[in-house]
């Protein structure tokens, strides 16, 4: 059972991390996401509103992102637990953070 | 750059032990750690006006991060558990690989590999490792139940 996942929509340049992004969705998602981030034309924004773990697996796939998006990815709803994890990694300055989106809008900037 | 090698520290009870056979057990694990580690709801003691992260959060993280190196880097099978003192908690992550010690990725980017164990050194008051046995390998974080000792070793 998947306890977590990163779905991409907008022909990549829109991310979607949900539950548990650890070394299980890296292992699962990180080729594809490599590909989909070094093919990027647009910046990459992320929504990690629905995001309730995450370790260097996932810290991994935004750094994929921030290599590949030709400006610093947007990170949309950064829970303050995944907020202390960019902390302690020292990777914050890598991206550009937008507040959590009202509740109507959790979940997907087209919902 | 390595881990230190120093012993478990002593007078440590065990409180729970996990067997994991992958990265797909790392959710389960995770959920029953943060059910048995104290002071759940408060955090180990953590004063509500405290803004600092908190130190539930921080053992969790340690713990998958040590799990997921002995997953990927170390032998079968993998052990964790978690131990108690009086003023201590101790993830203590057991593979059967005692001839590779844990290495730490330095300063590489967050995307190298190693990463997780300097996570690990920044949200845990100490970090190291030991053999035991003929082939058991220990990588252990160790905690203080005091937040601000957590906090200040970052």
């Amino acid at each position: 059972m998947a306890h977590g996942d990163v779905r991409a929509e907008d022909d990549g340049s829109f991310w979607v991390m949900e539950g548990e992004i650890d070394a299980a969705v890296q292992s699962r998602r990180e080729d594809v996401l490599v590909q989909l981030a070094q093919q990027a034309t647009e910046r990459i924004t992320i929504d990690l509103t629905r995001v309730t773990f995450m370790d260097s697996g996932g810290l991994r796939l935004l750094y994929h992102a921030a290599e590949g998006s030709p400006e610093p990815p947007i990170l949309r709803g950064v829970p303050d637990r995944i907020q202390d994890l960019l902390d302690l990694s020292g990777v914050a300055a890598l991206f550009v953070f937008e507040p959590v989106p009202e509740p109507s809008a959790a979940g997907g900037r087209d919902q | 750059m390595s881990v230190a090698e120093a012993p478990l520290p002593s007078t440590m009870a065990e409180v729970r032990c996990w067997a994991l056979r992958s990265l797909e057990d790392l959710a389960g694990l995770r959920a029953e750690l943060e059910a048995a580690l104290p002071g759940r709801a408060g955090s180990a003691g953590q004063p509500d006006d405290d803004p600092g992260p908190p130190l539930i959060q921080r053992i969790v993280l340690v713990a998958s991060e040590l799990a997921t190196n002995a997953l990927r880097h170390g032998a079968p099978p993998v052990t964790v558990r978690l131990l108690r003192g009086d003023d201590l908690a101790t993830i203590d992550v057991i593979d059967r690989n005692p001839d590779s010690p844990p290495l730490l990725a330095g300063e590489r980017a967050p995307g190298a590999g190693g990463f997780g164990l300097v996570l690990a050194r920044r949200a845990a008051h100490q970090l190291g490792w030991c053999r035991t046995g003929p082939d058991e390998k220990h990588v252990w974080a160790c905690f203080s139940v005091t937040p601000a000792a957590v906090v200040a070793s970052v």
